[in-house]
């Protein structure tokens, strides 16, 4: 979503970025025309506008007297662009073609930094550590490991994160990565998430993990992640650079 | 005490080719020629190419066996006019694009790829020396010149440990 885009286009984003993140399900009423309207101080056609574009890509459905409804996942671009050179992206598509999804936490809790986490959080004795598990059609898709410095982020254990979205927190708190780095490989999960997971130990799953930093170049997130091959597709372009 | 197992880090905003990637880490590699010839693009290589169907393209299939290890089974294919020329061509233990560009002047500058986990056909069985049911990661991409032409498709069938992807952005 770029600032310059109309004001229906960054709408549709808009919505299409909450049903992504599970903030709508599917079957979920979205508010009016009107209330969208004076909640983001838009016009009014600006918003049936959008409402009407994202009917037409079939991902709302408006009933007459009822309300309009979220009636399909939109396709994930998690797009990933090299600065200015914008020459390449790294795209996760999950296959999902309007799949029921859904997320709940799995675990939370604020950590000792030690062993592995010192490599990354070297000058943190704390950290946020949150397990979510992503699901499709109630089967594990995706586990993620989400750590945050407590140096940086407060409160965390006053927010509801199976509710809202990792980054909605990270932006209240005022440090939303705009920098990110990512790794891809192809490995067997481990041995304890097997059965949360319901795959085979000999299994390969996508393990994707990044570093987030804020505009201030801090580390702000770690997060390691285990993809089920049957759902996701890792998609990329590159381009010899100008 | 065991080598640690050889994998190469695709670095996204790169525009590649392994083998030049290999030469450069100083590893060492052969790229086997398996099938060096001009076939009848069917059905699923004329979309992917965008040509009529039963165009002639030229195909290639190698297997890069790295540190005495089958890692990957590679094919390409790509569609022009003498592609004949190029049943004649030594590709072994070079890079496909590079030797493309010297034979036909036409440059890749542009790829779209894809990464799936797969489960190992009989070939790729076969060849990269994988029992019944074992799993392998699929790249498939196709490639652009400056103008927008696609280039070439190629399916990459790899043991899963040997890649891994790197990107950095906004």
């Amino acid at each position: 979503m770029n600032i310059t885009d109309p004001l229906y286009v960054q709408l549709m984003e808009n919505i299409k970025y909450k049903i992504v993140n599970g903030d709508l399900k599917i079957g979920d009423r979205i508010p009016s025309e009107r209330t969208m309207a004076e909640q983001y101080g838009i016009n009014r056609l600006t918003v049936r506008n959008a409402l009407k574009k994202l009917e037409k890509e079939g991902i709302l459905q408006s009933y007459r007297g009822k309300g309009t409804y979220v009636m399909k996942m939109p396709e994930i671009e998690g797009k990933i662009s090299l600065g200015n050179a914008a020459s390449m992206s790294l795209s996760a598509q999950i296959r999902q073609n309007g799949m029921k999804s859904s997320r709940r936490v799995l675990s939370f809790k604020k950590k000792v930094v030690d062993n592995e986490l010192q490599m990354v959080f070297a000058n943190e004795t704390f950290v946020y550590e949150i397990i979510r598990l992503s699901m499709i059609n109630d089967h594990p898709y995706a586990l993620q490991k989400a750590y945050l410095p407590c140096s940086i982020f407060k409160e965390a254990e006053r927010f509801d994160f199976s509710n809202f979205s990792l980054y909605e927190y990270m932006d209240d708190q005022g440090h939303r990565p705009n920098q990110v780095e990512s790794q891809l490989r192809i490995e067997h999960l481990p041995k304890e998430y097997l059965e949360i997971m319901n795959v085979d130990e000999n299994k390969y799953m996508f393990l994707f993990d990044y570093f987030g930093f804020d505009e201030n170049n801090q580390l702000v997130e770690y997060t390691i992640s285990y993809h089920h091959s049957e759902y996701t597709v890792f998609e990329y372009t590159t381009s010899v650079a100008n | 005490m065991e080598k640690p197992e050889v994998y190469l880090m695709r670095e996204l905003h790169k525009f590649a080719s392994m083998t030049e990637l290999l030469k450069q880490k100083g590893i060492h590699f052969e790229n086997r020629i398996i099938e060096q010839r001009v076939i009848e693009a069917n059905y699923f290589i004329s979309r992917q190419l965008g040509i009529p169907l039963a165009t002639p393209v030229f195909h290639l299939k190698r297997l890069r066996i790295v540190e005495g290890k089958p890692k990957s089974l590679e094919n390409n294919y790509i569609c022009m006019d003498n592609a004949k020329e190029l049943e004649n061509i030594n590709f072994e233990n070079k890079s496909f694009r590079e030797m493309i560009e010297k034979c036909t002047n036409r440059k890749a500058v542009k790829s779209s790829e894809s990464i799936s986990i797969v489960e190992a056909n009989e070939e790729e069985r076969k060849w990269l020396q994988l029992p019944d049911k074992e799993e392998i990661v699929l790249i498939r991409g196709t490639t652009y010149t400056e103008d927008g032409k696609t280039l070439e498709y190629f399916e990459l069938a790899n043991i899963p440990s040997f890649y891994r992807f790197r990107s950095v952005g906004k």
